[in-house]
């Protein structure tokens, strides 16, 4: 006597055997595959985001004009109009042999360059939440050497944080299509078997199963294969991840900070497979009631 | 022959008292159409009481089935009221359906078995729905499917099974729950005259245990060889009723 699913509550509807489950795990797999990358995309960029917050927030630098023959009295001007200044942390005064090692790239190695009327540029750093008016400071900058100019990295952040956000939105609602992919197939596999297990469906209605009952079928079902796929799903997306880890450039190149995810980000993607395999689950409930109550 | 060890009951003792008083079914002036059809039923009345035997005869086409429906709740009739276990079932809503369906045992001409269940799998399902437990389960079905001759047969799928051993795999489902009530249509339909017999026999004895049977079939001279109350369909309308002790009607004189 076969002991085991003879009387336990075992699959009474041969739903295992519908042609279309052998597919459900494999689809609920490269779906989850999927939400995993863009939500773990979404929050390497979250993290992201406060580097570039860090490395550019409460930073500008000024360019003053070449001063040609002048000297570096223009320059000393500033830099103390600039250290004057309340909202000012400090500045600092870049020297020119970093300046033109910074332009050599474009310049091309060996450029005439002390031939060339490079504006010395300083380093100023603003002091956190002081409400820094930096038109009136450009104003007040350019009255004292005319031409000099200040370029706001605070304004470049906030092209970056802009562009960080439109990611974001972007990978969630790519996760939000991917999860609803993984979603719809419980529906299908549901609405599939209901109407190819009709006969069976209706004896176990006539010796007394309820809606509820019948539904549970389908529930254990859509779990049995969610819980699969998305846990090869998931698996296979934290393998890229690992792989991907390996090629991102590490420090400061590019300016590109470190996108790592944190423990607790990597436990939010685990949870992916049990939280899916729940929807899931909620999902052929809803669509196996409501299909059975149609019917009189 | 040694009854089954059949626990699973949702009667308690006050309501199989109840029901004894009042009676199992009670339609009173039934008629039936499907759908803007003509009347396959047509001002039916009758009881049975708790525990009694009954045959419904009657050509094909007389109503036999569609009766058994009514009382099986798959139907609604379209004029007059359908009591079972003393309730109104007339216009009962679906969910309330299951409950008393598991009170119902029933048997069809096409016995209904899963086909990728076994025998005993199949017999176990009203208990698994029922939620009794595993061992509980084994036990009573192992016992029933021996007593009904297939202790050999547990875990044959149905396409295994001839059609007589078909037939008491879905005896054997439709009264694992110890049912108040069991219909059975045209059981005997494709099964020889011995099987025919033994089945009916099989019956008897479930019916000494306490459940009403009303078995519908068309075959006269079958009915002819028992002593129970028979009632006599035809073109919807009971036209005869055999007046033996159990059955109350107002056809019983016809
Ligand atoms: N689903 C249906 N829709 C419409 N008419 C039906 C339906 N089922 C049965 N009928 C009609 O109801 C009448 C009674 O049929 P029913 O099946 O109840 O007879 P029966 O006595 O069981 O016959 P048989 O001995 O052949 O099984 C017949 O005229 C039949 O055509
Ligand atoms: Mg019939």
């Amino acid at each position: 006597m076969t002991a085991g699913s003879a009387y336990s509550a075992a699959g009474v509807l041969p739903l295992r055997r519908d042609a279309g489950s052998r597919y459900g795990p494999w689809i609920v797999a490269a779906a989850l595959f999927v939400v995993t990358l863009a939500l773990a995309a979404t929050m390497a960029i979250r993290n992201a985001e406060q580097g570039w917050r860090t490395a550019l927030a409460g930073k500008i630098s000024v360019q003053v004009p070449a001063p040609s023959g002048t000297g570096g009295e223009a320059v000393a001007e500033i830099v103390a109009l600039l250290r004057a200044t309340p909202a000012i942390a400090d500045a600092e005064p870049v020297d020119p042999v970093v300046v033109r090692s910074l332009l050599e790239p474009w310049l091309g190695a060996g450029a005439e360059m002390e031939a060339l009327p490079l504006p010395a540029l300083i380093d100023v750093r603003l002091r956190p939440d002081a409400g820094m008016d930096i038109v009136a400071l450009e104003v007040a900058l350019d009255a004292a050497v005319p031409g000099t100019r200040i370029d706001d990295h605070g304004i470049r952040l906030a092209y970056v944080l802009r562009f960080a956000l439109a990611l974001q939105v972007f990978g969630v609602v790519v996760a939000a299509i991917f999860g609803l992919i993984a979603t719809m197939t419980a529906i299908f596999a549901t609405r599939a078997g209901l109407s190819s297990h009709r006969e069976e469906i209706g004896i176990l209605q006539a010796i007394g199963a309820g809606d509820g009952y019948i539904a549970r079928q389908f529930v254990a079902h859509s779990a049995n294969f969610s819980i699969k796929g998305g846990i090869v799903g998931c698996a296979l997306a934290a393998g890229a991840l690992i792989l991907l880890g390996r090629y991102a450039p590490g420090g400061n190149a590019f300016m590109v900070p470190e996108m790592t995810l944190s423990p607790i980000q990597w436990i939010v993607l685990a949870c992916l497979p049990p939280v899916a395999t729940v929807i899931a689950m909620a999902t052929a409930r809803v669509t196996a009631m409501r299909a059975l109550s149609r019917v009189i | 022959m040694r009854r089954p060890v059949v626990r699973i009951s949702t009667v308690t003792m006050a309501e199989a008292f109840l029901t004894a008083e009042t009676g199992v079914v009670r339609l009173e002036d039934v008629s039936l159409q499907y759908g803007s059809g003509p009347e396959v039923l047509r001002d039916v009345s009758l009881s049975l009481e708790t525990g009694s035997f009954h045959f419904l005869t009657g050509p094909s086409g007389a109503g036999k089935t569609s009766l058994l429906r009514l009382l099986h709740l798959a139907l609604r009739p379209t004029r007059g009221t359908v009591r079972l276990f003393d309730r109104d079932v007339s216009r009962l809503g679906r969910k309330h359906r299951p409950a008393l369906r598991r009170r119902i045992g029933v048997v069809s001409q096409e016995f209904g078995l899963i086909s990728h269940l076994t025998a005993a799998e199949n017999v176990a399902l009203p208990l698994r729905i029922a939620k009794a437990n595993a061992g509980e389960i084994r036990e009573n079905v192992t016992e029933l499917l021996r007593w009904v001759g297939l202790g050999r047969e547990l875990d044959e799928l149905p396409e295994a099974l001839s059609e007589g051993q078909k037939q008491r795999v879905a005896v054997a489902r439709a009264v694992i729950a110890r049912p108040d009530l069991l219909l059975a249509d045209e059981p005997t339909g494709n099964v020889d005259e011995n099987a025919a017999m033994r089945l009916i026999h099989l019956m008897e004895e479930l019916n000494k245990v306490g459940t009403a049977v009303v078995f519908a079939t068309h075959d006269e001279s079958l009915v002819s060889r028992f002593g129970h109350p028979t009632h006599v369909l035809d073109g919807g309308e009971l036209v005869r009723a055999d007046p033996v002790e159990g059955m109350i009607g107002e056809h019983a004189e016809a």
